[in-house]
Protein backbone atom coordinates (compact mmCIF):
# COMPACT_ATOMS: atom_id res chain seq x y z
CA UNK A 1 0.00 0.00 0.00
CA UNK A 2 1.79 3.14 -1.14
CA UNK A 3 -0.93 5.41 -2.52
CA UNK A 4 -3.85 6.53 -0.41
CA UNK A 5 -6.75 8.94 -0.50
CA UNK A 6 -8.30 10.44 2.59
CA UNK A 7 -11.42 12.60 2.52
CA UNK A 8 -13.76 14.15 5.05
CA UNK A 9 -16.09 17.13 4.98
CA UNK A 10 -14.20 18.70 7.89
CA UNK A 11 -10.57 19.47 6.91
CA UNK A 12 -9.48 19.54 10.60
CA UNK A 13 -10.19 15.83 10.97
CA UNK A 14 -8.02 15.10 7.91
CA UNK A 15 -5.23 17.24 9.39
CA UNK A 16 -5.53 15.38 12.68
CA UNK A 17 -5.30 11.92 11.05
CA UNK A 18 -2.41 13.06 8.83
CA UNK A 19 -0.42 14.27 11.83
CA UNK A 20 -0.99 10.92 13.57
CA UNK A 21 0.16 8.96 10.50
CA UNK A 22 3.12 11.30 9.99
CA UNK A 23 4.19 10.83 13.65
CA UNK A 24 4.39 7.06 13.20
CA UNK A 25 5.53 6.80 9.54
CA UNK A 26 7.31 10.01 8.52
CA UNK A 27 8.29 11.00 4.98
CA UNK A 28 5.00 11.15 3.09
CA UNK A 29 4.27 13.22 0.02
CA UNK A 30 0.93 14.82 0.86
CA UNK A 31 -1.14 16.93 -1.50
CA UNK A 32 -4.25 18.76 -0.34
CA UNK A 33 -6.71 20.98 -2.10
CA UNK A 34 -8.12 20.87 -5.62
CA UNK A 35 -5.22 19.38 -7.62
CA UNK A 36 -3.77 15.92 -7.07
CA UNK A 37 -1.63 13.32 -8.79
CA UNK A 38 -2.74 9.80 -7.86
CA UNK A 39 -1.50 6.60 -9.56
CA UNK A 40 -0.23 8.66 -12.51
CA UNK A 41 -3.60 10.35 -12.98
CA UNK A 42 -3.86 14.12 -12.70
CA UNK A 43 -7.04 15.01 -10.82
CA UNK A 44 -8.52 18.46 -10.81
CA UNK A 45 -11.60 19.16 -8.71
CA UNK A 46 -13.55 21.92 -10.46
CA UNK A 47 -15.69 24.47 -8.66
CA UNK A 48 -18.95 23.27 -10.27
CA UNK A 49 -18.72 19.83 -8.55
CA UNK A 50 -17.02 18.11 -11.46
CA UNK A 51 -13.77 16.17 -11.58
CA UNK A 52 -11.29 16.40 -14.43
CA UNK A 53 -8.90 13.51 -15.14
CA UNK A 54 -5.85 13.61 -17.38
CA UNK A 55 -3.20 11.00 -18.16
CA UNK A 56 -1.07 12.98 -20.61
CA UNK A 57 2.20 11.78 -19.06
CA UNK A 58 1.34 8.15 -19.70
CA UNK A 59 0.42 8.94 -23.31
CA UNK A 60 3.72 10.76 -23.82
CA UNK A 61 5.57 7.82 -22.28
CA UNK A 62 3.84 5.40 -24.67
CA UNK A 63 4.62 7.65 -27.67
CA UNK A 64 8.31 7.90 -26.71
CA UNK A 65 8.55 4.17 -26.07
CA UNK A 66 7.05 3.27 -29.45
CA UNK A 67 9.96 4.84 -31.35
CA UNK A 68 7.49 5.40 -34.21
CA UNK A 69 7.08 8.66 -36.08
CA UNK A 70 3.90 10.07 -34.53
CA UNK A 71 3.23 13.20 -36.55
CA UNK A 72 0.09 12.55 -38.59
CA UNK A 73 -3.44 13.54 -37.85
CA UNK A 74 -5.92 10.77 -37.18
CA UNK A 75 -9.66 11.25 -37.33
CA UNK A 76 -12.18 9.78 -34.94
CA UNK A 77 -15.89 9.12 -35.56
CA UNK A 78 -16.61 10.44 -32.08
CA UNK A 79 -19.48 12.95 -31.88
CA UNK A 80 -18.84 16.43 -30.56
CA UNK A 81 -21.25 18.54 -28.56
CA UNK A 82 -24.19 17.35 -26.54
CA UNK A 83 -26.54 14.71 -27.85
CA UNK A 84 -30.32 14.58 -27.85
CA UNK A 85 -30.55 12.22 -24.89
CA UNK A 86 -29.21 14.93 -22.53
CA UNK A 87 -32.37 17.02 -23.04
CA UNK A 88 -34.46 13.82 -22.73
CA UNK A 89 -32.72 12.99 -19.46
CA UNK A 90 -33.22 16.53 -18.11
CA UNK A 91 -36.94 16.26 -18.87
CA UNK A 92 -37.13 12.90 -17.10
CA UNK A 93 -35.24 14.07 -14.04
CA UNK A 94 -37.29 17.27 -13.66
CA UNK A 95 -40.52 15.25 -14.08
CA UNK A 96 -39.31 12.84 -11.41
CA UNK A 97 -38.48 15.69 -9.06
CA UNK A 98 -41.93 17.20 -9.46
CA UNK A 99 -43.56 13.82 -8.84
CA UNK A 100 -41.51 13.19 -5.71
CA UNK A 101 -42.33 16.59 -4.24
CA UNK A 102 -46.09 16.24 -4.77
CA UNK B 1 -8.01 -8.05 -40.46
CA UNK B 2 -5.16 -9.16 -42.71
CA UNK B 3 -4.23 -12.78 -41.89
CA UNK B 4 -1.27 -12.67 -44.29
CA UNK B 5 0.38 -9.67 -42.62
CA UNK B 6 4.03 -10.15 -41.64
CA UNK B 7 4.63 -11.03 -37.99
CA UNK B 8 7.00 -8.74 -36.07
CA UNK B 9 10.25 -9.73 -34.33
CA UNK B 10 10.52 -10.38 -30.59
CA UNK B 11 11.87 -6.96 -29.66
CA UNK B 12 9.02 -5.14 -31.38
CA UNK B 13 6.56 -7.60 -29.90
CA UNK B 14 7.71 -6.70 -26.40
CA UNK B 15 7.49 -2.98 -27.16
CA UNK B 16 4.01 -3.47 -28.61
CA UNK B 17 2.92 -5.36 -25.48
CA UNK B 18 4.29 -2.67 -23.18
CA UNK B 19 2.63 0.17 -25.14
CA UNK B 20 -0.72 -1.63 -25.22
CA UNK B 21 -0.57 -2.19 -21.44
CA UNK B 22 0.08 1.53 -20.92
CA UNK B 23 -2.73 2.48 -23.29
CA UNK B 24 -5.08 0.09 -21.50
CA UNK B 25 -4.50 2.00 -18.27
CA UNK B 26 -4.93 5.32 -20.11
CA UNK B 27 -8.17 4.14 -21.76
CA UNK B 28 -9.65 2.75 -18.55
CA UNK B 29 -8.90 5.78 -16.40
CA UNK B 30 -8.70 8.89 -18.53
CA UNK B 31 -9.71 8.23 -22.12
CA UNK B 32 -12.69 5.86 -22.36
CA UNK B 33 -13.23 7.05 -25.95
CA UNK B 34 -10.27 4.97 -27.17
CA UNK B 35 -11.38 1.85 -25.26
CA UNK B 36 -12.63 0.12 -28.42
CA UNK B 37 -9.32 0.53 -30.26
CA UNK B 38 -7.35 -0.57 -27.20
CA UNK B 39 -9.53 -3.65 -26.69
CA UNK B 40 -8.76 -4.73 -30.27
CA UNK B 41 -5.03 -4.15 -29.74
CA UNK B 42 -5.13 -6.17 -26.51
CA UNK B 43 -6.24 -9.27 -28.40
CA UNK B 44 -3.02 -9.30 -30.43
CA UNK B 45 -0.36 -8.71 -27.77
CA UNK B 46 0.86 -12.31 -28.09
CA UNK B 47 1.24 -12.26 -31.89
CA UNK B 48 1.30 -8.72 -33.28
CA UNK B 49 1.90 -8.18 -37.00
CA UNK B 50 2.74 -5.16 -39.14
CA UNK B 51 -0.95 -4.32 -39.52
CA UNK B 52 -1.33 -3.98 -35.77
CA UNK B 53 1.78 -1.82 -35.53
CA UNK B 54 0.05 0.52 -38.00
CA UNK B 55 -3.06 0.44 -35.82
CA UNK B 56 -1.17 1.30 -32.64
CA UNK B 57 0.61 4.12 -34.51
CA UNK B 58 -2.72 5.55 -35.67
CA UNK B 59 -4.07 5.38 -32.13
CA UNK B 60 -0.96 7.14 -30.78
CA UNK B 61 -1.41 9.85 -33.47
CA UNK B 62 -4.99 10.41 -32.30
CA UNK B 63 -3.94 10.50 -28.64
CA UNK B 64 -1.12 12.93 -29.39
CA UNK B 65 -3.35 15.39 -31.21
CA UNK B 66 -5.92 15.25 -28.41
CA UNK B 67 -3.43 15.02 -25.54
CA UNK B 68 -4.95 18.00 -23.71
CA UNK B 69 -8.45 16.53 -23.74
CA UNK B 70 -9.57 15.74 -20.23
CA UNK B 71 -12.16 13.33 -18.94
CA UNK B 72 -14.82 15.16 -16.93
CA UNK B 73 -17.01 13.33 -14.43
CA UNK B 74 -20.00 14.95 -12.81
CA UNK B 75 -23.71 14.56 -12.23
CA UNK B 76 -26.79 16.65 -12.91
CA UNK B 77 -29.02 14.39 -10.84
CA UNK B 78 -28.09 11.71 -8.31
CA UNK B 79 -31.52 10.07 -8.60
CA UNK B 80 -31.15 8.63 -12.06
CA UNK B 81 -28.50 6.51 -13.75
CA UNK B 82 -28.53 5.99 -17.49
CA UNK B 83 -26.88 2.96 -19.03
CA UNK B 84 -26.05 2.69 -22.71
CA UNK B 85 -25.31 -0.71 -24.25
CA UNK B 86 -24.81 -1.70 -27.86
CA UNK B 87 -23.38 -4.75 -29.56
CA UNK B 88 -22.06 -5.72 -32.99
CA UNK B 89 -22.52 -9.22 -34.32
CA UNK B 90 -19.65 -11.39 -35.63
CA UNK B 91 -16.96 -8.71 -35.81
CA UNK B 92 -14.16 -10.95 -34.57
CA UNK B 93 -12.30 -13.66 -36.49
CA UNK B 94 -13.89 -16.32 -34.27
CA UNK B 95 -17.34 -14.89 -35.14
CA UNK B 96 -17.98 -13.49 -31.69
CA UNK B 97 -19.63 -10.14 -31.16
CA UNK B 98 -18.36 -6.99 -29.48
CA UNK B 99 -20.14 -5.08 -26.72
CA UNK B 100 -19.73 -1.50 -25.65
CA UNK B 101 -21.38 0.11 -22.67
CA UNK B 102 -21.33 3.24 -20.56
CA UNK B 103 -22.99 4.45 -17.38
CA UNK B 104 -23.66 8.13 -16.79
CA UNK B 105 -25.29 10.45 -14.29
CA UNK B 106 -25.63 13.31 -16.75
CA UNK B 107 -22.12 14.73 -17.11
CA UNK B 108 -19.36 12.52 -18.44
CA UNK B 109 -19.41 8.77 -17.93
CA UNK B 110 -18.71 7.14 -14.59
CA UNK B 111 -17.94 3.75 -16.14
CA UNK B 112 -17.30 2.58 -19.66
CA UNK B 113 -16.29 -0.69 -21.26
CA UNK B 114 -15.80 -2.15 -24.72
CA UNK B 115 -14.93 -5.82 -25.00
CA UNK B 116 -15.27 -8.96 -27.02
CA UNK B 117 -18.21 -11.10 -25.98
CA UNK B 118 -17.43 -14.26 -24.04
CA UNK B 119 -20.19 -16.29 -25.66
CA UNK B 120 -20.88 -17.35 -29.23
CA UNK B 121 -24.04 -16.06 -30.85
CA UNK B 122 -26.02 -17.08 -33.90
CA UNK B 123 -27.74 -13.83 -34.78
CA UNK B 124 -27.70 -10.08 -34.17
CA UNK B 125 -30.62 -10.46 -31.76
CA UNK B 126 -28.69 -12.94 -29.65
CA UNK B 127 -25.66 -10.66 -29.71
CA UNK B 128 -27.70 -7.76 -28.31
CA UNK B 129 -29.06 -9.93 -25.48
CA UNK B 130 -25.59 -11.29 -24.65
CA UNK B 131 -24.25 -7.72 -24.72
CA UNK B 132 -26.88 -6.54 -22.25
CA UNK B 133 -26.23 -9.50 -19.97
CA UNK B 134 -22.46 -8.79 -20.04
CA UNK B 135 -22.66 -5.08 -19.31
CA UNK B 136 -25.70 -4.76 -17.01
CA UNK B 137 -23.86 -6.11 -13.90
CA UNK B 138 -21.77 -2.90 -13.90
CA UNK B 139 -24.96 -0.82 -13.78
CA UNK B 140 -26.22 -2.94 -10.88
CA UNK B 141 -22.91 -2.50 -9.03
CA UNK B 142 -23.12 1.27 -9.48
CA UNK B 143 -26.65 1.11 -8.03
CA UNK B 144 -25.44 -0.90 -4.99
CA UNK B 145 -22.52 1.51 -4.53
CA UNK B 146 -24.81 4.54 -4.58
CA UNK B 147 -27.23 2.82 -2.16
CA UNK B 148 -24.37 2.23 0.29
CA UNK B 149 -23.40 5.91 0.00
CA UNK B 150 -26.88 6.78 1.20
CA UNK B 151 -28.11 7.94 -2.20
CA UNK B 152 -31.11 5.96 -3.29
CA UNK B 153 -31.35 5.75 -7.08
CA UNK B 154 -34.95 6.24 -8.16
CA UNK B 155 -34.71 5.59 -11.88
CA UNK B 156 -32.50 3.22 -13.83
CA UNK B 157 -32.73 3.67 -17.54
CA UNK B 158 -31.26 1.33 -20.12
CA UNK B 159 -31.02 3.02 -23.50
Amino acid sequence: MDDNKLSHKDPNIVTNILSKIEAKFPGHVITRGKDHVFLGIKFKFLDDQKVELNLSEYIEEAINESGLCIDQNATSPQATGSSKWISKRRKLTTKGRKRSTQ
Amino acid sequence: MDLKAKKVDNKRKETFHSIVQKLLWVAQRGRPDVMLAVSFLCMRVDQPDMEYLKKVRRLLCLLKQTINDTRVIGADSLEQIDTFIDSSDAVHPDMRGHTGGAITMGIGIIHGKASKQTMNSKSTNETEVIGDSEYLPYAIWVQYFMDEQGRKIKRYILW
